[in-house]
């Protein structure tokens, strides 16, 4: 079985560092982008099975990340979760249809299981 | 006496008499003219020396050819009895006539005029009218009825009076041009459109007031919603940025603590728990700041459906379950067998109960807490009764204010519990308050609270999201 490949897409390094930490001591291959900009050059190369991202980037809006994928026919093939400091924007879930939000501070073994049902389900 | 030397002492009595007999009648015509006028309009002008022409010449026709003598005396009685009558007639007239010589001196009053001015037969009418020595200078119409003119106006007497007045040129008796003038008083007529015209202008000025309370009204409303949404964006802003490192430090500590960054020793735990729970506490702390503005704003109206009152108490129930079993606390629920169905916001309702039995557990170290719910016809009571240490009385009074504490046991709690709890209450229309010790077990405390039951107003079913995809921050 391949390694998943999981895109993490956040300007806050110490958050990053940790679910980096996290998923790494559980097998998956992480990449940590910091802008939205970097996030979409990766994701067209990489092409990874699963995208976290935070909804405030300092470049731009998270939510274009999974209109981004919608666009480019990608969707299905790349599960996303969304995260925020911030409670749910249902109309953006409700448009964005991302696979979960997740709201921070977050235990990392829920965040672990999450992830891990999220690509269990993307099935690739 | 030759037969034409009767006929010429006959035509000399008839002038005599015509001129004796016919005064009054033509008085009455002319009089009768003015009062038609004013009863029915100038149609009548026409009328009257019409009619008073066909009586005249009816009367002859029996006796052409006939006594003469017993002709003159018929006539003579006809007419007596015609100028009685008109006489009469213009006795009982409601409205005054008067005539006026071209010498301004008033020749003639029928009692009506008399009755409104006094008797002024004699005496100059700015005189006797107007009480002025000098004649009306500028509203004289005498001048212009004496030259053929019919004239018709108002006139105000100095004493408030109004009169409408109908003056024509009249030919006395001794043929002297004069003028007939009929007066009727419209005093109250005028008072009463003068009053309705200032009701006019009151409605018109109240309307035009109104208008401009309204438009301001409605400037204020949208500066208000537009201030709603600022404070809104800023919040949402603020909550971001004070929330986004704690956060992120909250994550990591929970990541070290579960050993993702290796082995922790039990000191380490400690410290670390001791950490994260300062942070829960500052979190509680920013949620409850920031829902004050949030409350006030209005934001609560967006989230107001239909709920189901029992499922909030369970909920609220099942969050302190653990702690109240951890202190041996007896927690009694006692709802209604079918659960009574509100307008209000479930999330904040929620919040409302929670405080209430979180207190309950923070100021109860043994004995029972009961939560009830009562539903009434037009509201719902919810009581919160613990058999804990009470408020003190003198502290009572301000338990719902901002960042309040109570003195008698630590807490640590933000002081806003109870302020916001106030809050939400009251954007549901409802009341709170608090009672110690609780009038049913004789010490502790007993908190209640009322929503009045209403009709959904605005219903925000928002699209429902898997729970197991979602998880919400319960600091």
């Amino acid at each position: 079985m391949s390694v998943k490949k999981i895109l993490i897409v956040d300007d806050d390094h110490l958050l990053t560092r940790t679910i980096d930490m996290g998923l790494r001591n559980r097998g998956y291959e992480v990449k940590v982008l910091y802008s939205a900009a970097a996030a979409v050059k990766q994701l067209i190369q990489e092409r990874p099975d699963l995208i976290v991202l935070d909804i405030r980037l300092p470049d731009c809006d998270g939510w274009f990340i999974p209109e981004l994928l919608r666009e480019l026919e990608m969707a299905q093939g790349v599960a996303v979760i969304v995260m925020s400091v911030l409670d749910p924007d249902r109309e953006m879930i409700k448009l964005n249809k991302p696979y979960a939000f997740i709201q921070k501070p977050f235990d990392m073994g829920e965040f672990i299981h999450l992830v891990e049902k999220s690509l269990a389900t993307s099935g690739k | 006496m030759a037969r034409h030397e009767v006929f010429h002492t006959l035509g000399l009595r008839r002038k005599l008499l015509a001129s004796r007999l016919l005064q009054p009648f033509m008085l009455f015509g002319i009089g009768a003219l003015f009062v038609y006028a004013f009863a029915l309009d100038d149609a009548a002008l026409l009328g009257v020396p019409a009619m008073t022409c066909l009586l005249v010449g009816s009367m002859r026709g029996p006796f052409t050819g006939g006594n003469e003598a017993e002709w003159v005396r018929h006539l003579e009685k006809l007419l007596r009895s015609e100028r009685d009558r008109l006489m009469g007639i213009l006795d009982s007239l409601e409205e005054g006539v008067v005539i006026i010589g071209q010498d301004r001196v008033i020749r003639f009053m029928n009692p009506s005029m008399t009755k409104d001015f006094g008797d002024g037969v004699g005496i100059r009418c700015h005189k006797h009218l107007r009480g002025l020595e000098e004649p009306c200078t500028g509203v004289c119409k005498l001048p212009d009825v004496l030259r053929g003119a019919t004239e018709r106006w108002e006139s105000r007497l100095p004493d408030g009076r109004i009169y409408e007045i109908i003056s024509s040129p009249f030919a006395d008796a001794d043929q002297t041009p004069c003028m007939l003038a009929a007066f009727r008083n419209v005093t109250r007529e005028k008072q009463i459109e003068i009053e309705l015209m200032e009701l006019n202008q009151l409605k018109s000025d109240l309307l035009s007031e109104r208008t401009k309370e309204l438009e301001q009204i409605s400037k204020d409303v949208a500066k208000l919603k537009e201030e709603k949404r600022r404070i809104i964006r800023f919040l949402s802003v603020i909550t971001h940025d004070l929330r986004a490192p704690l956060s992120a430090t909250q994550s990591c500590l929970w990541a070290i603590m579960g050993g993702y960054a290796g082995a922790v020793t039990d000191e380490q735990k400690d410290l670390l728990e001791r950490s994260t729970r300062r942070i829960d506490g500052l979190f509680a702390l920013i949620a409850d700041l920031l829902d004050i503005p949030r409350i006030e704003a209005g934001q609560l109206v967006n989230e107001m459906e239909e709920i189901s009152f029992n499922e909030v108490v369970e909920r609220s129930v099942d969050s302190i379950e653990g702690l109240a079993k951890k202190k041996n606390l007896t927690l009694d629920v006692d709802l209604p067998a079918v659960s009574p169905k509100i307008c209000g916001s479930g999330r904040r309702l929620q919040q409302v109960v929670t405080n209430l039995l979180g207190n309950a557990l923070n100021y109860t170290e043994e004995g029972t807490i009961l939560v009830r719910a009562t539903d009434a016809e037009d509201e719902l009571r919810v009581e919160v009764l613990d058999s804990g240490v009470g408020i003190p009385p003198l502290e009572l009074p301000r338990l719902f204010q901002d960042f309040f504490r109570g003195s008698n046991v630590k807490s640590d709690g933000t002081g806003l519990g109870l302020s916001l709890s106030r809050r939400i209450v009251e954007a549901h229309g409802g009341k709170i308050w608090a009672e110690s010790p609780c009038p049913e077990i004789g010490r502790g405390s007993k908190f209640t609270f009322t929503l009045p039951k209403r009709a959904v107003s605005s219903p925000t079913a928002e699209p429902g999201i898997a729970s197991d995809k979602v998880r919400r921050n319960q600091a």
